[in-house]
């Protein structure tokens, strides 16, 4: 591809409007439209492959995103209505994992921050985990491919919100350099409304990118399919089966009763990319991997932590672009300072106390601004299977990761005291506000994990490629160790934490993928 | 009324209690089926994770002040003071999971938008909302 990127709109089939079983046949099944396996559907349909996509979430439209509240977008799009946790274990706190479960999966929610993978990481991967078809050299032309495919630039100053301004004065003070972000957009107006999808068309995420150009060269791409298991004969991968999700019609369906409709698609290559919640799930189910041990495990979070801050000015910080300033001035301690902005429901949602107290500091709302800071963790969750279709999560935060979180608190709270602030709202709940002088007498090393609000939107890792079949799960390529024609192709194959936004790190090592298995004869 | 919208609907009135006391009924009646809307459609973890934090408030809240639950047997007031300390306990967690979805929900309504100054009288909706189309009482997730 060269100039500008294949803007447009998937034609997608509504498996939950057919109403019957569906059996399906195809060169190569792709399980989860988002950012890896939409990279993946594109590159192979185009290279003349007979592709067959199967997302579990709905299809949402620009069209019905121009008509949506913000929350009427998280109970259609995002799982669990955004309510998924990676329970805490020992002294960790309970993180909320938000992820998409839509046709473009959480590409579509994401503020579009790119990142390259930061070279010192991909030393790491060479140095420490004997990987050096990763260098920074070898990964240079998917990068590439991929910033031009979803049209990467940086976000201009002038777009910065007031928010942001106000942190960046601050850093500027204390000696933090500030850079500008770079992010997927074209014709941005900086509405600020990104993580509840884009309602002019504008992110391009791979639902306007990737998955038009798998169906324009002639992929099928069904939404409402739960696939539940990988089907595999005689050691090789040969497709899938599940569930279309749709209620049966009728005084049973309302019931619950009645049997749903089920789905198989043969293939002659299996491409799980359902994020690293579901990848590690479907192997488990599917029996695949379990001799390396490592299926579900090794997942990082990138764990982050929100500070608001009150100022004496309207600050009004949605308006402007919701992501457009980041800094790494704490690099070298493991964390990253990233801009960011919520709507008023959100920062009134955690301004502690209720009633009277509640409505008044909800009433500051436009005079706060935000920032985040995110730890490059070292890892400590486990995927496994729960009772019902999903998961169960559970993260164990290594010790020098817990130690970070007061630095990113302090850090971040006396950035925004230097730029001027009365008071700031830590990440720890009920807490009120406090200026400078109470900050400095806050026991932040002693806050029981219980306490703290932390989030996270990179679960990495659980699916882990790497060199040996009893360390990983996947070879190089991608491919599963123990069960030929099968791949992986999403964030779960990433082997450690990145200390930045990941997608397009996923979207690389997907096209690498994806230029490996065009180059390879079908069986 | 169900006992889920006596629950939600104690909680909100609470949380939502300005000088004046709580909002008016036709909000709180839009929030209410709002959120059980939302529910319907975010599937079953959602639900779990909301009605298992109404249960902890039901049920917790009033104790830690001395009083009998359920919530909805106390005054506005003492709600308030209940809820306060729950949200300061370990059982903190699962409030902030029913207060962060009611607030959400609850500043999409224009009128508690333009009640914490976020717009003025007759502005429209920033444009990280977009769409705010007064939403008729009752009428679940419609907008
Ligand atoms: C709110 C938010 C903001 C973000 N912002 C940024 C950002 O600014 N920059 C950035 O780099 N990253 C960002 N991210 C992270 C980024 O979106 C993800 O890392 C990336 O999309 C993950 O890609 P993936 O292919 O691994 O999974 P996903 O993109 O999540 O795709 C997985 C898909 O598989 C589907 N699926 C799961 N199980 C099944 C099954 N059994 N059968 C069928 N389908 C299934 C899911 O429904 C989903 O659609 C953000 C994420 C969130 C949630
Ligand atoms: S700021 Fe608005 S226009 Fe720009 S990408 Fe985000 S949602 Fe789209």
């Amino acid at each position: 591809m060269s100039g500008e990127p294949f803007v447009g709109r998937a034609r997608v089939n509504e498996a939950s409007r057919e109403g019957r079983d569906l059996e399906l046949d195809a060169d190569v099944v792709v399980v989860g439209s988002g950012a890896g396996g939409a990279v993946v559907a594109a590159l192979l349909a185009e290279a003349g492959r007979r592709v067959i996509v199967l997302e579990e979430g709905p299809n949402v439209s620009v069209d019905e995103i121009q008509s949506m509240r913000p929350s009427q977008h998280m109970r259609r799009a995002w799982r669990d209505g955004g309510m998924t946790v990676a329970v805490g274990v020992g002294d960790t706190p309970t993180i909320n994992v938000t992820m998409g479960r839509a046709v473009g999966g959480s590409s579509i929610l994401t503020g579009g921050v790119c990142f390259r993978t930061p070279e010192h990481v991909l030393s790491t991967w060479e140095e420490r985990l004997g990987l050096p078809q990763f260098s920074p050299a070898k990964l240079d032309a998917y990068f590439s491919e991929v910033e031009r495919a979803i049209h990467v630039e940086e976000v201009p100053v002038e777009m910065r919100s007031r928010s942001t301004q106000l942190f960046a004065e601050g850093a500027e003070k204390l000696g933090y350099a500030i850079e500008p972000l770079r992010r997927n957009t074209m014709g941005c107006n900086g509405c600020g409304r990104c993580n509840f999808g884009c309602p002019h068309g504008a992110k391009l995420s791979v639902d306007m990118t990737y998955l038009p150009r798998a169906t324009a060269a002639g992929a099928e791409l069904w939404s409402d399919c739960l696939v539940e298991r990988v089907l595999v004969e005689g050691g090789r991968a040969v497709g899938v089966e599940g569930t279309i999700l749709t209620r049966p019609r009728g005084l049973a369906g309302k019931l619950g009763f009645g049997r749903a409709p089920k789905l198989r698609v043969r293939a002659k290559q299996v491409v799980i990319a359902a994020g690293s919640y579901h990848s590690p799930l479907l192997l488990e189910r599917s029996g695949v991997g379990r001799a390396s041990g490592q299926v579900g495990r090794n997942m990082t979070l990138h764990p982050a932590f929100r500070m608001f801050a009150r100022f004496e000015v309207r600050v009004e910080g949605w308006r402007g672009a919701l992501q457009s300033a980041y800094s790494r001035a704490l690099e070298s301690d493991g964390i990253t300072m990233v801009g960011l902005f919520v709507p008023p429901g959100v920062l009134a949602a955690t301004m502690p106390g209720f009633g009277t107290e509640h409505v008044r500091r909800a009433a500051d709302v436009p005079h706060l601004a935000v920032f985040g800071g995110l730890i490059h963790d070292e890892g400590g969750g486990t995927v496994r299977r729960g009772p019902g279709r999903e998961p169960i999560v559970t993260y164990r935060m290594a010790p020098a990761d817990r130690a970070r979180i007061p630095q990113i608190i302090r850090t971040m709270a006396e950035v925004f005291f230097a730029a001027g602030a009365k008071e700031v709202f830590p990440p720890i709940l009920g807490q009120p506000g406090v200026g400078p002088d109470e900050l400095r007498t806050l026991d932040l090393e002693r806050i029981p994990a219980l306490r703290l609000e932390c989030s996270s939107q990179h679960p990495l890792g659980s699916c882990r490629m790497g060199r040996r079949p009893d360390d990983s799960v996947v070879d190089v390529d991608g491919q599963a160790w123990d069960v030929r024609g099968l791949y992986v192709a999403d964030g779960s194959i990433v082997p450690t934490s990145l200390g930045v936004n990941p997608q397009l790190t996923i979207m690389a090592l997907a096209t690498r993928i994806a230029h490996g298995l065009r180059e390879r004869p079908l069986p | 009324m169900s006992l889920f919208d006596r629950d939600a609907r104690a909680f909100a009135e609470a949380l939502f209690a300005g000088p004046e006391g709580p909002p008016p009924d036709e909000r709180l009646r839009w929030l209410v089926a709002d959120l059980a809307d939302f529910l319907e459609q975010s599937g079953p973890r959602a639900w779990a994770v909301i009605t298992g934090g109404l249960e902890v408030a039901t049920w917790l809240a009033p104790p830690l002040i001395g009083k009998l639950p359920p919530l909805s047997r106390l005054s506005v007031e003492e709600r308030c003071r209940a809820l306060d300390k729950l949200e300061h306990s370990p059982a903190g967690l699962p409030l902030l999971a029913v207060k962060a979805i009611l607030c959400i929900l609850y500043y999409e309504h224009p009128d508690s938008l333009a009640e914490i100054g976020v717009t003025k009288p007759g502005e429209s909706a920033p444009g990280c909302l977009v769409e705010l189309r007064r939403p008729a009482a009752s009428s679940g997730g419609a907008a």
